[in-house]
């Protein structure tokens, strides 16, 4: 699915300031960001072809993991958040009462999405830069590296977990 | 329909020849014609393409280069100013046993002791060749006008490689770029031309009417220009992928020419190393294929699970969290903060009690009072917690079982490229076995394969970058497009221009939709139909169990363990495949067209021969199938299994005399 397909025509740009008439159907990014995105999904990208959401959920726990949050202003309806996998929509879940310490933000869907949209907006340089500052294959073989780090900590605070092979 | 009967006059070797075709029994349809290489069984096939298309489609390129389409021994003997003929006529019958008669005949005079070809005035072929169909009406032969498209609705040009074709080709199915000639032969078999017609008729169209438009916006006129650059930029690429393939084709023609000499080549090792080397081959570019397919896989997998380890972190957090409300109490609840909240609202409880402020006895209302108190906010998200919890321990799950999948990637990465390494080097010790021969004849067929099969892997190299540039000038153009709409938005005055290009657009899109839905169903319809074949023809029915056409049009075939076999099949078992594919797109076409098949069984070995054979009466029943056979592949044995389909048997016995050569079918016994 592409850029096109993802969002009606009717909805394409909103702008303003945050929540203000701002559809909670959908994820949003900011209109700058717009160019980067796109790049992310065409030839040369490990996110060619995939959907929207792809590089934004990547973008969103680069943003995360940096604790990077940055404010929206003019943004774009990217995706809608049914496109979302149900562990994804956990993992939106997840971030907003870690980023709260409040289980209470679960019944505020609209602050999931905006803690989502403003840790994807602080991510998303650093995954294009990730991306493209390299030759092609070598984010793979970073990201695995990334992941196993990610991975041994894991395994330290988690006692029982399994040990990498 | 059936092929009844064929005369040939001055075609290449065949001076005056009739063959006549097995007809009369559907049980006994196949027609054997066995010849030794070189005597003329590939020409068989150039004669039924000449006669119906003006065009030798088989014919071994280097083999024949410079020699004429007549027989040189006819030319010989005619005198000075004397005219002679080519001609080749097939009688056919179609479903109603109708007889039908299509003739092709060119004109050449001797002119002092040379050949000039006198072209027919109303002819439309290149080489100035004259064709006619006759049609058996009320007992009359009557010439049948516009031949060409009577032909053209019963057996199009494009697809009849896969009803007269070269057994000892088939492999190019299967060695050239993966899954391109046989999503060509399913877009082929598909009939697809007219929708593609319209597709480029709608994009000119699209085209004209925005070059046509007046008074653009300046915006507007710069967005049209831009896409007008880049739809002339795509044009060429499209053109020069076309010379590409062309060129690309040819030299695969040639390198399987000169691949074929060495498999014939009377040098056994030298034979048996070609043989060798195509299977190599296949293996290792399957092997190659595996390998992006692993490679893709293993990013698809990392870029899903790495985001579920990336959030490792709040996923704990919020497990502490619901686990601290468990802990506490508040969920799961008995009743819900605001369930409670509205009764006191309401004032009525469920049983229907007074519970206001004002009610008399404020003992149920003080009760409700209390579970209120105790009632935390938290409760009203219960149920969602609670099923967040399970989430979350499921993703956590997934997270724990990174290790084990981390290690069966690493492992079928490690076995595939142990494998690809194992199957370079083959190849090396192969091609340096070939190529340190001391036969010179061999040093230069070996020299002239690898020459074209680089030039082949090149134009291959050229034409994947081509299309990527295709693809990225496709988006710019529909990016252009879009915004171009948008700009077109804003004046009322374009709105009517701007809706006929939004109509185009849908037009298209349908109709690619519609395209690749057809070919979506075909490739389905002939994957159904080639496993079919396959576990018909095999001999080895418990090793396999399933054959498979992916969306890129690549064949697998699936051991009985699940495991891909593809790159372990034997030359018999590949072949056995490519004649249940090479049957499949015959039965999906829907064409009821006789098939014809060169050296079927040719680089086959003795054991697999005869049980290919045991089972080739099985193949395509109820079809009329001529096969061109040598000597080594009609052995007693394989005569012997297929004798209960034989309908008719020749041997084509192949004469040189000063006066030239030709070639004489005369019955086998």
């Amino acid at each position: 699915m592409n850029e096109a397909e993802n969002i009606p025509e009717e909805f394409e740009v909103e702008t303003g300031l945050k929540d203000e008439g701002k559809k909670w159907d959908r994820l949003h990014i900011r209109e700058s960001d717009r160019e980067d995105y796109k790049r992310l999904l065409q030839v040369g990208s490990p996110f060619e072809g995939k959907d929207n959401k792809d590089p934004f959920m990547m973008a969103l726990m680069l943003g995360y993991l940096n604790r990077n949050r940055v404010k929206l202003e003019k943004m774009f309806g990217y995706f809608r958040y049914s496109y979302l996998s149900s562990e994804e929509k956990v993992i939106l879940n997840a971030i907003a009462v870690a980023e709260e310490g409040d289980l209470m933000i679960l019944s505020d869907k609209g602050k999931i999405l905006t803690i989502a949209e403003e840790y994807a907006a602080g991510g998303i340089k650093l995954l294009k830069n990730d991306v493209f500052s390299s030759e092609y294959g070598s984010y793979i073989k970073k990201l695995e590296l990334a992941i196993r780090e990610e991975f041994e900590e894991y395994k330290r605070h988690s006692g029982s977990a399994p040990k990498l092979l | 329909m059936l092929i009844e009967k064929i005369n040939f006059i001055n075609f290449r070797q065949y001076k005056d020849e009739t063959i006549e075709f097995a007809t009369n029994d559907p049980e006994k349809n196949f027609t054997i014609i066995q010849g030794s290489n070189g005597s003329g069984k590939t020409n068989i096939l150039n004669a039924i393409t000449w006669c119906f298309y003006a065009k030798e489609l088989h014919l071994l390129k280097e083999k024949y280069k410079g020699l004429p389409i007549y027989n040189l021994m006819a030319a010989k003997q005619l005198k000075p100013g004397q005219i002679g003929y080519v001609e080749v006529k097939i009688h056919m019958r179609d479903e109603d046993n109708g007889l039908m008669i299509f003739s092709r005949r060119l004109k050449f005079k001797k002119e002092n002791d040379k050949i000039i070809f006198i072209r027919y005035p109303e002819s439309e072929a290149d080489d100035g060749s004259d064709f006619r169909m006759m049609r058996l009406i009320n007992k009359d032969m009557k010439e049948i006008a516009d031949p060409e498209y009577i032909l053209s609705m019963m057996i199009p040009q494009p697809i009849e490689e896969y009803f007269f074709f070269d057994g000892e080709r088939l492999d190019d199915y299967f060695t050239e770029l993966s899954g391109e000639r046989i999503k060509e032969a399913v877009f082929n078999i598909s009939q697809l031309g007219l929708l593609e017609k319209a597709t480029k008729h709608l994009e000119d169209r699209k085209r004209f009417f925005l070059q046509d438009a007046k008074g653009l916006g300046s915006q507007a006129e710069d967005l049209r220009k831009k896409q007008d650059a880049y739809s002339a930029s795509l044009k060429e690429l499209k053109e020069q992928i076309d010379i590409k393939m062309d060129q690309k084709n040819k030299a695969a023609d040639y390198e399987s020419e000169y691949s074929e000499k060495l498999r014939n080549c009377p040098i056994k090792n030298i034979s048996e190393l070609e043989n060798d080397r195509i299977t190599a081959t296949i293996k290792l570019e399957k092997l190659k294929q595996d390998a992006v397919s692993h490679e893709k896989e293993k990013t698809e997998y990392l870029l899903e699970d790495g985001i579920k380890i990336f959030a490792w972190k709040p996923i704990k957090e919020t497990l502490r969290l619901i686990d601290g409300k468990k802990e506490a109490g508040d969920i799961p609840t008995k009743y819900k903060r605001y369930f409670l909240d509205n009764l006191l609202k309401d004032g009525i409880c469920i049983c229907g009690s007074d519970i206001s402020e004002l009610a008399l006895n404020q003992e149920h209302r003080q009760k409700i009072l209390k579970l209120q108190r105790e009632c935390n906010e938290i409760t009203n998200l219960s149920e969602q917690l609670m099923q967040l919890h399970a989430d979350l321990r499921s993703i956590l799950r997934e997270i724990d079982a990174f290790p084990k999948k981390q290690k069966l990637l690493a492992d079928k990465t490690n076995g595939l490229e142990n494998s690809i390494r194992e199957n370079t080097s083959k190849l090396q010790r192969i091609n340096n076995e070939i190529a340190g021969t001391d036969v010179e004849q061999i040093k230069e067929w070996e020299h002239k394969l690898k020459e074209y099969r680089s030039s082949k892997e090149r134009y291959i190299e050229e034409i994947a970058e081509d299309k990527i540039r295709i693809k990225a000038i496709n988006d710019k153009i529909a990016g252009l497009g879009k915004d171009l709409e948008k700009e077109l938005k804003k004046e009322k005055k374009h709105e009517e221009l701007r809706k006929i290009l939004v109509f185009c657009d849908e037009s298209l899109r349908a109709a690619n939709g519609i395209k690749n839905g057809i070919m979506d169903m075909l490739r389905k319809e002939i994957e159904e139909k080639t496993k079919i074949q396959f576990f018909n023809l095999i001999w080895k029915k418990e090793t396999y169990k399933d054959v498979k056409i992916n969306e890129n049009y690549d064949v697998s075939i699936l051991h009985e363990s699940g495991e891909e076999g593809f790159g372990t099949l034997s030359a018999g078992e590949r072949q056995v495949l490519a004649l249940s594919f090479m049957a499949a797109l015959n039965s999906v076409s829907g064409f009821n067209v006789p098939i014809i098949i060169d050296t079927p069984l040719g680089n086959i070995s003795k054991e697999p021969k005869k049980n290919i054979a045991s089972n080739l009466p099985n193949y395509l029943k109820g079809k009329q199938v001529t096969m061109l056979v040598t000597e080594e592949e009609y052995s007693l044995e394989v005569r012997e299994r297929l004798r209960e389909r034989v309908g008719r048997e020749y041997k084509i016995k192949f004469e040189e005399t000063s006066d030239g050569s030709q070639a004489k079918v005369i019955p086998y016994e």
